[in-house]
This record gives C-alpha cells, sequence and structure tokens, in this order.
C-alpha cells in the first residue's frame, strides 16, 4: 500500500488509469463511450470545451489505455478498453489497504510495548 | 445534476490483537500511543494537535520522504473502552479540509468507528467506515465508475459487437 500511495503522489506525468480519471472531462468520455465506441465528432458533441481540447483528453485516454482509437473508413471510433478500470479500485479498496496497513503497525506496537513492559517486570 | 441513488461505499474490517481492549483503546486515545503507531512506516508522523474527546480534534502532518500531507480526526462519540467515533478527512497545513492528495477522489470526510472488545487476552478490533459529506461530484464519479465496471463486465461488449456489426455494416 505503501508503495502505491507514493505512486499516487508522484508528481511527474503520469498516464495511468489514475491519470485517466482524475479529470472530470475524461470521465465523461469514459462514461459516453462505455455503453458504445463513437467517433470523435459525436464525443466533441457532448462537451461545450472545444473539439481540439477533447481531442487532447481522448490523447491522454489512449496514453492511459484506457481508449483504442480505430480507423474504420473515414471515421476513427474511440472504444473504451473497460479492463483498465480493473486496475482503479474503490475508494473502499484504497481504504481497506490504509486501515490494514495502521493495524499492522498497531500490532507491531502492541508486541513491542508488551514485550518491554515484560522484561521490566 | 439529475438526482440519483448512489450505492453506498462503505468498509469493515475486523482484527484480533494480542493484547489486552485496555491497551488497543489506549493506542487512540493516549497520545504518546498513538504517535508512537501511527502513520505508514518509512513515514514521519507528527502530531500537531491531540485532543482526545468528543468535540476534539487530533491534526498530524505525515512526512514520506518529503511528501508532506495532513490529516485530522474530529472525534464525535467516545466510549471507554469500547468505542471510538470520529471523521477523519486531509487537511491544508493549517487544518482545513482539503481535498485528497492522491489523484483519485476519495471523499471529503469519512465516518470511522471502532468497536473493541476482549476475549481470553485477545482484543476484537471492528473498524466500520464510510465517506460522508462527499461532494455531487465525487458521489458522482464513484456511481459513474461502478456503471461503466458493471456495464463493462456485464454484457456491454454483446452490445459493443452488435452495435459495431451495425455502424459497419
Amino acid at each position: 500500500m505503501r508503495k502505491q500511495i507514493l505512486t499516487y503522489m508522484s508528481v511527474e506525468a503520469r498516464r495511468d488509469v489514475f491519470q485517466a480519471i482524475a479529470d472530470p472531462t475524461r470521465r465523461q468520455i469514459i462514461n459516453l463511450i462505455a455503453y458504445q465506441s463513437m467517433n470523435l465528432n459525436a464525443i466533441a458533441e457532448n462537451f461545450s470545451i472545444s473539439r481540439p481540447a477533447v481531442s487532447q483528453h481522448i490523447k491522454i485516454l489512449m496514453e492511459c489505455g484506457m481508449v483504442m482509437v480505430r480507423q474504420e473508413g473515414r471515421e476513427r471510433y474511440c472504444e473504451a478498453k473497460l479492463d483498465a478500470l480493473k486496475e482503479v479500485s474503490t475508494w473502499v479498496d484504497q481504504y481497506r489497504q490504509f486501515w490494514n496497513t495502521q493495524f499492522d503497525s498497531l500490532d507491531h506496537y502492541l508486541n513491542r510495548i508488551q514485550n518491554n513492559n515484560q522484561s521490566d517486570q | 445534476m439529475e438526482n440519483q441513488v448512489t450505492p453506498k461505499a462503505e468498509l469493515k474490517i475486523v482484527r484480533q490483537f494480542k493484547a489486552p481492549q485496555s491497551l488497543v483503546y489506549n493506542a487512540f486515545a493516549s497520545r504518546e500511543a498513538f504517535a508512537a503507531w501511527w502513520g505508514p512506516a518509512g513515514s514521519t508522523l507528527t502530531v500537531l494537535s491531540f485532543d482526545f474527546r468528543e468535540g476534539g480534534r487530533t491534526h498530524y502532518k505525515l512526512d514520506n520522504n518529503g511528501l508532506l500531507m495532513w490529516a485530522l480526526f474530529r472525534y464525535q462519540k467516545i466510549h471507554q473502552p469500547d468505542s471510538i467515533e470520529f471523521l477523519s478527512s486531509f487537511t491544508d497545513p493549517e487544518g482545513n479540509i482539503s481535498s485528497s492528495p492522491f489523484p483519485i477522489d476519495f471523499p471529503l470526510e469519512v465516518h470511522n468507528r471502532i468497536a473493541l472488545s476482549e476475549t481470553n487476552g485477545i482484543t476484537t478490533l471492528t473498524l466500520h467506515a464510510e465517506p460522508v459529506n462527499a461532494t455531487p461530484e465525487q458521489e458522482k464519479t464513484f456511481a459513474d465508475l461502478n456503471a461503466s465496471m458493471n456495464q463493462g463486465y456485464e454484457g456491454t461488449w454483446g452490445q459493443l459487437d452488435t452495435y459495431l456489426a451495425e455502424v459497419q455494416g
């Protein structure tokens, strides 16, 4: 878990699923195409931001492994790679790992002070 | 944003410790004890304030190789020696509640309830945790991700195949 947290906190530009879902627009894009693949224009119509801005988000999603773009004739279809979401544990899983780490530490602490008390007696 | 029923995220952990209940309780209740174990190993914990009583606040800093984060406990109900309820949240250095330092949506505050019981020198600790005061954005993220994943794993591939067959047909 510790390593995982550090990975999350890394400041360098990451290209993973966490980076993908860190942005609300990208989350919306994933949700849009989770149900059906769409071409860029169709996706962009759902947003007030510019088409190049949407395109940029899709590029990041591709780099994060969340979206695959397929050329179909003259159209490019964006397809969600939902398998990548397996990497995202829900908040519950994150928090469970956090507490389990804390409880490991508590366990060590309790053993330590009880051993100390015994050797004092 | 439309009203929607958000699936509740809840967490329950049960752990057993080879120690008397009073000692486990004290690990949360005493500043000295808390400082001795809280925080992931490898990070330096600084307890900035500690006030273990109902309505009290404990504010601490974690330094993990220069990566700093601050967090706060706000104790709600304390029933010595068997239950502790508190809200936990990330904060800025001054102790104001802030969003998670991680680039994934965490609830702003989490309600934690720790229940203790002892049998034959073994203390059983049960933790219940659930997000509170999540922003609509955060709640939507949970719901959306769940929906995407459920949809994705429960037949969307079939729908997608049909759709692709249609658009390519």
